[in-house]
C-alpha cells in the first residue's frame, strides 16, 4: 500500500461533485464538503464495507487494482495504455466505476485544480500522463487474486508424433560467457550511461572470438543487469557474487530467474532484434519504468499462463492471440510509426503488413528461439508447434519445479602436463564452468572446451575469490585422473609467490611513545601483532576509543604549528605515518623532549633555493594556520629574488569610512588620480594632483583638510578580515543568491512528499486549520530562491482579498511570525493529531 | 600530553622477506605512496594509491594479496 497520502489528503482534491458521486455509490446522505469528506472517509476505512464491493468487483476492475497494488503509485495514462492485460479494449470505464467507489484514489501531486472523474477517460488524457493512482490500505488487505485472462492460445487439432530435438542449451552457456566477458573487459561506463568505447571495441573482439552474435550478447547483458549478476561498480561494469549464485541452483531456477528478469528489465535488446531502425522512437514512447515498457512482454507471460497442460499450440498463435487482445502493443495503429516507416497510408492494409513483418515475427522468435533456448517450450511438427515444457509451467507459476539432471562435476576435465585442462561441456556444470573461467584462461570454445592454468590466471582467480589451494582441489575433484605432479608442484610455487608480498587494505595500528610503553601494554589487547618497536596491529574495535586517533580514509588535516623564528613544530599526537617523509624533504628534522617533530628553516638546508615558491607551497599545505609571512619572506631572500625595498614622499588621502573611500574610487574624474590604497580608509594619490581631487571631490560635497592621522584605525592584520565582512554583508543582501537557512529542512530531505493541491484547495484547508488550531507542514519556496523547503507552521490567518493572497502564520523554522504566499506553497499537510 | 595514539585506516604493505622491502623503498615510482617503515617487513602505504602500489608492484613481477 502507497502510504504517502492518507484517504482524507486524496480526498480533498476532489471536486465536491466527484465527493456527491461517491457519496452516491455508497448511497452515504451527506452534502457539505467536509461532510461527504468525513463520511467516505469512514466508509474506506472500513474492512467490512470495503470488502462487499471488492466482492461484486468485475474481473478487469481486480486486474486494474491488482496491477496499480504492485506498482504503488501509477499515472491513469500507463494504467489505460495496457487495456490487453486486463483483458478489455475499454478499461477507462473500468477505471471510472473504481474511482467512482473510492477502490482506486487519485493522489494529491499536482496543482492543476480539483479532480474530477472525467479526467479519467481516455480522450481527456490524450497523451497527458493523467492524475497518479493508487489503492487504499483496506482495500489492498482485502484484494481478492484476479481471474485469468479469458483469451487463450490456439490449441493444435494435428499433434506430432515426435518432438523436435532440444537444442544445445545455448542461454546458460551464453550468460556464461556473458559473465566471462565482463570479467575479462570490465568495460567502463561513460557519464552518459554507454560503453566506453575503446571496451566495447574490446568486448566485440572477444564477442567474436566467442561466436556469439551482438544481439545476443545484449539479450544476455541486459539480463544480466536485471537479475544484478552484472553491476556499474565504480563507473565499470563487474559480475557480482549473484552470477555465482545464479549458476549454483538448479536449470529450472537459473531459467526461472532468466525469464523473470527478461520481463521485468527495462532493455529493449528483443525490439531491437525486430525494430532496429525505430528502436529511439520506442525509447521515446515506452518510458522507462511505465507498466507499458514491458507491455509487450507481460502481455506475452499472460497468455502463456491459460495454456493448458501439454496442450499443443501452432508458434504463431501467441503472435495471433497477441493481436487479438490488443494489436495496438507496439503502436502499429499509431500513426507516427507509419510515419517512421514512411508508409504512404497508414490504414488497415498497411497495419496487416506491419504486423507480420515486426510483431509476429518477433512473437515468433519469442517461442521458437527464446522460449526453445530457455526449455520452457519443447517444439514439434519441425518448429511450427510448441507446448510448455514442466520447467515453462514452472517459470510462469502454473506448475511445480521438475527435478534436475545432477551433475556432479566428477570426470568433467582432465588436467595435462602442460597445464591444458580440456572440459567437457556435457558434464560440466554451470557453477564449475564459472570458477574455470575465474583462475583458468580459456584458449578453445565448443563441446571440449580448452583452458589453460598461467600464473597470472592463477593470480586473478585469487583476486576473485578462488585462493590456489581451493583452485587445485576443485581441479583435483573435477578430473578423470590424478593432477600431473608438476602441475601440483607449480601452482604452489605461485601461492608461495603470491605469500611474499600482502597488501593489508585498512588497518588499524596503535602506536605507544616507546618500546617499554608497547609491551608492558600488549598484554591488554588480545590478538594484537607487535609490529617494530612501537606500533600494535589491532582490530579496529579494540583501539582505545580516548587516544588520539589520525584517519586515513579522509585527506589528513594540516597540522603543524608555526613556532617563533622560522621553526615549526608538529606535536606527537598528530605525527602520521607520512609526516616525517614529507617534513624531511623541506629541511632538518628533530625531535624534541615529547618527541614532537621539529622543523627549522635554515639558509642552505632548506632545498633548493630556486624553489622557494615550491617549498613556501608545501609548507603552506601542511600548517594547520595560514603560513605567516616571514616564512616565505626568509624563502625568498635566501634564492636572491627579493629585490631592494624604495622610499619616498607621497600624498595621502584619509577618508572617515570604508564606504566613503570604496564610493570615491567610483568616481573616474577621481580614480584617475589615484595610484594606489595604504589599508582600508586612505588612498595614495599621484604625485602633483591633488588639487584636481580636490576639486573633483568639491563637486560632490566632499571637503578635505590637512591632518596628521593618515593611518588606518585597524591594525594591518585586520585590514583583510574587516573587508572580507564587509563583502559578505553585501553579498547577503543579495537575496536571489541565498541559500535556505540552517534548520530549514529541503524538500528533499523529507521522505514523503507533501500533498500538492490547487491554491484554492489550500485556502480551503487552511481555513479549515485555522478554525480548529491545527498546525501545518508546507513546502514554501521564497520569492528570492529558487529551493523549496519543508516547514511547520501555525496558521493565523488568510487574507484572500490581496492582490497575492497570503497566510499569516508562525513559522517554527524562524521562531517568528511569518507571511506565506497561497501560490508560493507548493505542498501541505495538515497535523491532526497535533493542535496549537 | 597522551602517550598511545591511534592510526585508523592506513594501508601496509608486508613482506617474508626484507631485502624485498628494500626493493619497494627504493623504487621511485612507489615513493609518493609510502610512508614511515614500521618494521623490517612492513611499510605504510597511503590507502588511496592502493590501485596504484598494487598496479606497480605486478609490473615489477611480484604477485601480491590484498587482505581487507
Amino acid at each position: 500500500m502507497n502510504q504517502r497520502f492518507s484517504i482524507r489528503e486524496c480526498l480533498h482534491g476532489y471536486s465536491n461533485d466527484t465527493l456527491g458521486a461517491i457519496c452516491d455509490y455508497w448511497k452515504l446522505a451527506a452534502t457539505s464538503k467536509p461532510s461527504r469528506l468525513k463520511a467516505i472517509e469512514r466508509v474506506l476505512g472500513d474492512p467490512f464495507h470495503v470488502k462487499s464491493v471488492l466482492s461484486a468487483l468485475d474481473p478487469v476492475s481486480v486486474r486494474i487494482l491488482k496491477r496499480t497494488v504492485e506498482r504503488g503509485t501509477i499515472p491513469a495514462a500507463d494504467l489505460l495504455s495496457v487495456p490487453g492485460l486486463f483483458g478489455t479494449h475499454q478499461p477507462n470505464q473500468a477505471l471510472q466505476r473504481l474511482a467512482q467507489s473510492g477502490m482506486i484514489l487519485v493522489c494529491p501531486s499536482d496543482r492543476n485544480g480539483v479532480f474530477s472523474l472525467g479526467m479519467l477517460s481516455r480522450e481527456r488524457l490524450n497523451g497527458n500522463r493523467g492524475p497518479d493512482l493508487i489503492v487504499p490500505g483496506t482495500v489492498e488487505t482485502s484484494l481478492p487474486e484476479p481471474p485469468p485472462l479469458g483469451l487463450g492460445l490456439p490449441v493444435s487439432a494435428d499433434p506430432p508424433q515426435t518432438l523436435d530435438a532440444p537444442g544445445p542449451h545455448r542461454i546458460t552457456q551464453t550468460m556464461l560467457e556473458v559473465f566471462r566477458l565482463v570479467d575479462l573487459v570490465e568495460p567502463r561506463i561513460t557519464g552518459a550511461g554507454e560503453l566506453h568505447r575503446n571496451d566495447e571495441v574490446r568486448l566485440n573482439e572477444l564477442r567474436r572470438e566467442s561466436g556469439l552474435s551482438r544481439e545476443l550478447v545484449n539479450l544476455g547483458v541486459m539480463m544480466a543487469r536485471q537479475m544484478r549478476c552484472v553491476v556499474v561498480e565504480n563507473r565499470k561494469l563487474v559480475t557480482c557474487a549473484r552470477a555465482d549464485l545464479w549458476t549454483e541452483q538448479t536449470r529450472a531456477r537459473r531459467m526461472r530467474d532468466l525469464f523473470c528478469a527478461y520481463v521485468a528489465s527495462p532493455g529493449l535488446a528483443d525490439l531491437q532484434l525486430f525494430f532496429p531502425d525505430m528502436l529511439a522512437a520506442f525509447e521515446e514512447h515506452l518510458p522507462v519504468d511505465s507498466v507499458r515498457r514491458n507491455y509487450h512482454r507481460e502481455l506475452a507471460v499472460s497468455i502463456l499462463r491459460v495454456s493448458p497442460e501439454g496442450a499443443w499450440h501452432p508458434v504463431g498463435g501467441l503472435a495471433d492471440a497477441i493481436e487479438q487482445s490488443d494489436r495496438n502493443v507496439l503502436f502499429v495503429e499509431e500513426r507516427w510509426r507509419s510515419i517512421l516507416a514512411h508508409a504512404q497510408d497508414s490504414g488497415p492494409a498497411w497495419q496487416e503488413r506491419a504486423w507480420q513483418a515486426g510483431e509476429k515475427r518477433l512473437f515468433t522468435w519469442l517461442v521458437q528461439s527464446f522460449l526453445a533456448d530457455l526449455g520452457m517450450v519443447e517444439l514439434g511438427g519441425q518448429g511450427q508447434l510448441f507446448r510448455l515444457s514442466p520447467i515453462g509451467r514452472f517459470v510462469l507459476g502454473v506448475g511445480p519445479e521438475p527435478e534436475d539432471a545432477h551433475l556432479n562435476g566428477e570426470s568433467s576435465l582432465t588436467v595435462q602436463p602442460d597445464f591444458e585442462v580440456i572440459v567437457y561441456l556435457d558434464r560440466c556444470a554451470p557453477s564449475l564452468q564459472r570458477k574455470l573461467s575465474r583462475f583458468c584462461d580459456r584458449r578453445r570454445a565448443g563441446a571440449a572446451s580448452t583452458y589453460v592454468l598461467t600464473e597470472q590466471s592463477i593470480y586473478r582467480g585469487a583476486g576473485s575469490g578462488i585462493p590456489p589451494r581451493e583452485a587445485l582441489q576443485l581441479l583435483s575433484d573435477s578430473s578423470s585422473h590424478p593432477l600431473p605432479d608438476n602441475v601440483r608442484e607449480q601452482v604452489a610455487a605461485w601461492q608461495r609467490k603470491m605469500e611474499s608480498i600482502t597488501l593489508h587494505r585498512r588497518c588499524t595500528l596503535v602506536e605507544f611513545l616507546d618500546a617499554a610503553k608497547r609491551d608492558s601494554a600488549i598484554a591488554s589487547y588480545p590478538n594484537a601483532r607487535a609490529i617494530g618497536d612501537r606500533f600494535l596491529l589491532v582490530t579496529a574495535d579494540l583501539a582505545p576509543a580516548a587516544a588520539p586517533r589520525i584517519h586515513y580514509g579522509a585527506p589528513l588535516k594540516p597540522a603543524l604549528r608555526q613556532e617563533e623564528g622560522l621553526q615549526l613544530r608538529l606535536p606527537w599526537d598528530e605525527v602520521d605515518l607520512f609526516a616525517r617523509k614529507r617534513l624531511a624533504e623541506i629541511g632538518e628534522l628533530r625531535e624534541n623532549d615529547s618527541q614532537d617533530l621539529c622543523l627549522r628553516l635554515e639558509r642552505g638546508k632548506t632545498g633548493r633555493p630556486e624553489d622557494w615558491n615550491l617549498i613556501a607551497a608545501q609548507l603552506e599545505s601542511l600548517t594547520a594556520e595560514p603560513l605567516r609571512a616571514r616564512y616565505r619572506l626568509a624563502l625568498r631572500a635566501w634564492s636572491g629574488e627579493l629585490g631592494p625595498a624604495t622610499a619616498g614622499p607621497a600624498t595621502l588621502l584619509r577618508f572617515n569610512d570604508l564606504d566613503t573611500c570604496e564610493a570615491v574610487l567610483d568616481f573616474p574624474e577621481v580614480a584617475e588620480y589615484v595610484e594606489g590604497r595604504v589599508g582600508l580608509y586612505t588612498l595614495l594619490i599621484s604625485k602633483g594632483k591633488l588639487a584636481h581631487v580636490k576639486k573633483a571631490l568639491r563637486a560632490h560635497g566632499i571637503a578635505i583638510e590637512a591632518g596628521a592621522a593618515l593611518a588606518d584605525p585597524l591594525p594591518p592584520e585586520k585590514w583583510v578580515e574587516h573587508w572580507a565582512e564587509r563583502r559578505k554583508s553585501f553579498d547577503d543582501g543579495n537575496r536571489e543568491n541565498q541559500t535556505v537557512s540552517p534548520g530549514v529542512k529541503t524538500v528533499t530531505e523529507y521522505h514523503d512528499a507533501l500533498p500538492m493541491y490547487s491554491p484554492r484547495i489550500v485556502c480551503e484547508l487552511l481555513a479549515d486549520a485555522i478554525a480548529r488550531r491545527k498546525p501545518a507542514l508546507i513546502e514554501y519556496r521564497p520569492t528570492w530562491s529558487k529551493q523549496a523547503s519543508v516547514r511547520r507552521v501555525d496558521p493565523v490567518s488568510l487574507d484572500v482579498s490581496a492582490p497575492s493572497p497570503f497566510l499569516s502564520a508562525f513559522c517554527h523554522t524562524a521562531h517568528s511570525a511569518r507571511t506565506f504566499q497561497l501560490a508560493r506553497i507548493q505542498g501541505i499537510r495538515i497535523l491532526e493529531d497535533d493542535s496549537y | 600530553m597522551s602517550v598511545v595514539k591511534v592510526h585508523d585506516g592506513v594501508a601496509l604493505i608486508e613482506v617474508n622477506d626484507p631485502l624485498v622491502l628494500t626493493e619497494i623503498e627504493s623504487d621511485a615510482a612507489l615513493q609518493p605512496f609510502l610512508g614511515e617503515r614500521l618494521s623490517d617487513q612492513r611499510i605504510a602505504v597511503q590507502p588511496q594509491a592502493l590501485p596504484e602500489v598494487l598496479k606497480r608492484l605486478q609490473s615489477l613481477g611480484h604477485l601480491p594479496q590484498v587482505l581487507e
